[in-house]
């Protein structure tokens, strides 16, 4: 076994009153990719940031090279040879690529830095992994999400890096854009990078990978070579027990006709991002928003809530036709969203569970002008029981809980109004699969209740698995409505691509 | 086993609370004042300390509010001066007290605005809008007497005089705290500064009227801060352009000691009134101790790095 660039071996690590890590051995190979999977919380953000130097309180060994090392700082890992791109950006939004990716280490001559030399080698690196879109002097804030992230993974590799680690790195990239980023690992991995693989895309794992760890709770459950994939045994190791199998009577039956319409939007354009959009959904449907990242679908959903205006065309609610130019309007009119970034639209992390909770609805929570403490308490803690929030208790501030509870949380926000129709944009993203079976459970009783739900998602299953019937847009325009039995994969991507 | 789980929470909810520290720290600072010199606790110089912070801790209510939205006011001290020289102008041409006063904080009040609204419409930066207001108002105030101070001499004046024996000044800190406390904490008004500072895009996505809020804030201090002018002109018996400066900054660290985040999302009434009292303590204490002045402002640095150190260490024992 020569060809092992790092071996951990016997890896625990705890949090005050928490074991993260159980005694976890895993080797790193060179030219290979081996991905890690598990639930939220499972441990694999913790095993990244030991390896990479950024927690250095644990037990166990580490052995790079054969010999048994510690690293007190990343930057004495990154001097090792090991890389992070870790799920955040880390890039300085206003420099240039090469200065990005040369930040730290810059060529100099006396006391200048060399651009030349600069320029030069950041041609090299970006050429090296056949990346032409991207110049050494474009400055990184007019980068699209993607092509940061093989900046970021440019900048990773600037320092010789043997060992890369890659958190999520697909996690808001198109499928072509994620495409791309395959072909560099797989670059990459013929240059002889052993490549450490974190994602929740399973399929995406099965394309890339060449080993695959599971890990759940802090334990290592399983290790799988490539010819022992099989996604729902990957799935079941993840969670421990078996997934629910898709039962077609969750849908109600999915005959809308006598139903009251509640929804119609007709003709909603808004310059270059929306182009002529028209559909309506019933009482009690559950109307799914197909499409790749960036096909207008979120654009669309801010439009009907008025978090942008739109510049032509008519919403109307019931039979009476609203102008919606801000949410204040929108949720008059009995419509709630959940964002689709929660961290940047939808939480208050600082501020605690009772009152993102209740942020929209102080008006019914008031004795006379002042709110209410015991309102204000039990409205949250009917919330936290019914949707079945995990938390010590109200108080906590949302940021410390996990995403699935925090989607909760947005949840519980706007089902406390009672609205006609909840747009759901991406409700389960980054979320892991027990807390998404929840998420589905409450979808649906939703809508069996009469809520008109429209679902933005691109996860094809979620899509197919919730929706009677699938609006599918491409580059701001819809191209199609697939009907209930029309639904499946290959018709949604015909009319996505 | 349960008995310590009831007095562990009887603890907590005497100590645990966010402002626990910083009252600490004005416990323990009073306390050694004292002892060194005893004159500290007499009941006229307790009086004199309230009276020396009662200017900041009025302004610090509207300007917690900003901060906890995110933003910050530099503007307050001229408002201050604008308030004094204003309504001595104005009572001096024959205008009647009480409505020269109502006027001159409506005026505020109307600057007050239009800062916020170039903070929420051309979303300049909060501290670049309200440093261009203060030269503004400066400016102005200057203008309307060239820059000789105005006698006030009227029934005004018992803003700046005592009531029972106590300045009604501190009447006023203490009424200006206690509604500001209220609203802030139990209405939606006070919900709302919270959220747009916490978060302002998912404030806007939970149907809040982020720019509608923000600009109550400025509205709120400059008023205030015009209404503090006219206490101290009062206090005075002359409305002088010199009124209130360098108040701008002392507002902004009694915001920060008690615990408003810079960041905007944080922030409470009690925990600006100690960091205000803090401030008054020090420098009365620094007298009475006859310690030079120019200790009363280094250590007035140190404490300020102290306490948002203690808030920045609570914040990572508590994300953890």
């Amino acid at each position: 076994m020569t060809d092992v660039i790092l071996s951990v071996q016997h890896l625990s690590k705890s949090f005050p009153g928490v074991k993260v890590l159980n005694d976890i051995n895993i080797d790193f190979r060179k030219g290979t990719v081996h991905a890690i999977v598990g639930e939220n919380g499972a441990g694999k953000s913790t095993f990244m940031n030991i390896v990479f130097g950024v927690y250095t309180d644990f037990n166990g060994k580490m052995i790079l090279d054969g010999k048994e090392t510690k690293f007190a700082s990343p930057m004495e890992a990154q001097h090792s040879g090991i890389a992070m791109v870790h799920q955040e950006n880390s890039l300085i939004p206003y420099l240039s690529v090469m200065d990005n990716i040369f930040l730290g280490h810059y060529p100099k001559k006396g006391f200048f830095i060399d651009k030349s030399t600069l320029r030069k080698k950041t041609d090299v690196l970006l050429g090296e992994l056949n990346i032409k879109e991207i110049t050494p002097d474009s400055i990184v804030d007019r980068l699209s999400v993607a092509q940061r992230q093989l900046v970021e993974i440019v900048k990773a590799l600037s320092l010789d890096a043997r060992l890369l680690m890659l958190d999520e790195p697909t996690a808001s990239l198109t499928i072509t854009e994620s495409q791309h980023l395959m072909r560099v690992i797989s670059q990459l991995r013929e240059k002889g990078v052993a490549i450490v693989y974190v994602s929740h895309k399973l399929d995406e794992v099965f394309e890339i990978a060449d080993e695959i760890s599971v890990l759940r709770d802090g334990e290592m459950i399983r290790h799988l070579d490539k010819a022992e994939f099989d996604h729902d045994q990957v799935v079941y190791y993840m969670i421990g027990r078996k997934l629910q199998e898709y039962d077609s009577s969750e849908k109600g039956s999915g005959d809308f006709t006598a139903r009251k319409e509640i929804i119609r939007v007709e003709h909603l354009s808004r310059r270059n991002e929306l182009h002529d959009i028209s559909f309506s959904a019933k009482e009690g449907e559950i109307l799914g928003f197909g499409g790749l990242v960036g096909a207008g679908r979120s654009e669309l959903m801010e439009a009907i809530f008025g978090f942008d205006r739109y510049s032509s065309g008519e919403i109307f609610i019931g039979s009476k036709k609203v102008e919606i130019t801000n949410p204040v309007h929108a949720i008059e009119n009995g419509i709630a969203l959940v964002p689709e970034e929660r961290k940047q639209k939808g939480i208050f992390a600082r501020l605690s569970i009772m009152e993102n909770i209740n942020v929209v609805s102080y008006k019914n929570l008031k004795n006379g002008r002042l709110i209410s403490s015991r309102k204000e308490r039990d409205s949250a803690e009917k919330y936290v029981e019914d949707l079945r929030i995990r938390t010590t208790s109200i108080m906590k501030m949302l940021g410390q809980l996990s995403g699935g509870n925090q989607q909760k949380v947005i949840l519980a926000r706007w089902l406390r109004l009672s609205p006609k129709i909840l747009i759901l944009d991406e409700p389960t993203h980054g979320i892991d699969i027990g807390a998404k079976e929840e998420i589905y459970k409450i979808i649906r009783q939703l809508a069996s209740e009469g809520t008109t739900i429209l679902l933005v998602s691109s996860e094809m299953d979620e899509l197919i698995r919730l929706s009677d019937r699938v609006v599918v847009m491409r580059e701001g325009y819809l191209k199609g409505i697939l009907e209930r039995d029309e639904l499946s994969q290959t018709n949604i991507m015909k009319l996505a691509i | 086993m349960d008995g310590a789980k009831k007095k562990k929470s009887a603890f907590s909810r005497i100590f645990g609370f966010r402002e626990a520290g910083v009252l600490l720290a004005l416990i323990i600072l009073c306390l050694a004042i004292g002892t060194i010199n005893p004159v500290f606790f007499s009941f006229r110089n307790i009086i004199k300390v309230l009276r020396q912070f009662s200017a900041i801790g009025i302004i610090s209510v509207g300007s917690a509010f900003i901060i906890i939205t995110g933003g910050i006011d530099l503007s307050v001290g001229s408002f201050m001066a604008f308030g004094a020289v204003g309504t001595a102008k104005m009572i001096a041409d024959g205008v009647p007290p009480i409505l020269a006063l109502l006027v001159i904080l409506g005026i505020a009040g109307c600057c007050g605005m239009i800062s916020g609204l170039i903070v929420v419409k051309i979303k300049l930066n909060p501290f670049i809008v309200t440093l261009a207001m203060m030269n503004i108002i400066s400016g102005v105030t200057y203008l309307i007497t060239n820059g000789i101070p105005v006698a006030f001499n009227n029934y005004l004046n018992f803003l700046g005089k005592d009531f029972m024996t106590i300045p009604v000044s501190i009447f006023i800190m203490i009424i200006v705290m206690i509604i500001g406390a209220i609203l802030l904490s139990k209405t939606e008004f006070g919900r709302k500064i919270y959220a747009v500072g916490g978060n302002g895009m998912a404030a806007k996505l939970s149907g809040i009227n982020v720019d509608k809020t923000k600009c109550t804030a400025y509205i709120m201090t400059s008023v205030l801060a015009a209404l503090t002018g006219i206490i101290t002109c009062a206090n005075l018996s002359s409305g002088d352009v010199s009124t209130g400066s360098g108040y701008e900054l002392n507002v902004i660290a009694a915001c920060a000691i008690g615990g408003c985040s810079l960041s905007g999302g944080e922030g409470t009434i009690l925990g600006v009134f100690i960091g205000a009292a803090i401030l008054g303590v020090i420098k009365n204490g620094f007298v009475l101790l006859m310690i030079p002045a120019s200790w009363q402002t280094i250590t007035i640095g140190i404490v300020i790095i102290l306490a948002c150190t203690l808030d920045q260490l609570k914040h990572k024992k508590s994300e953890a």
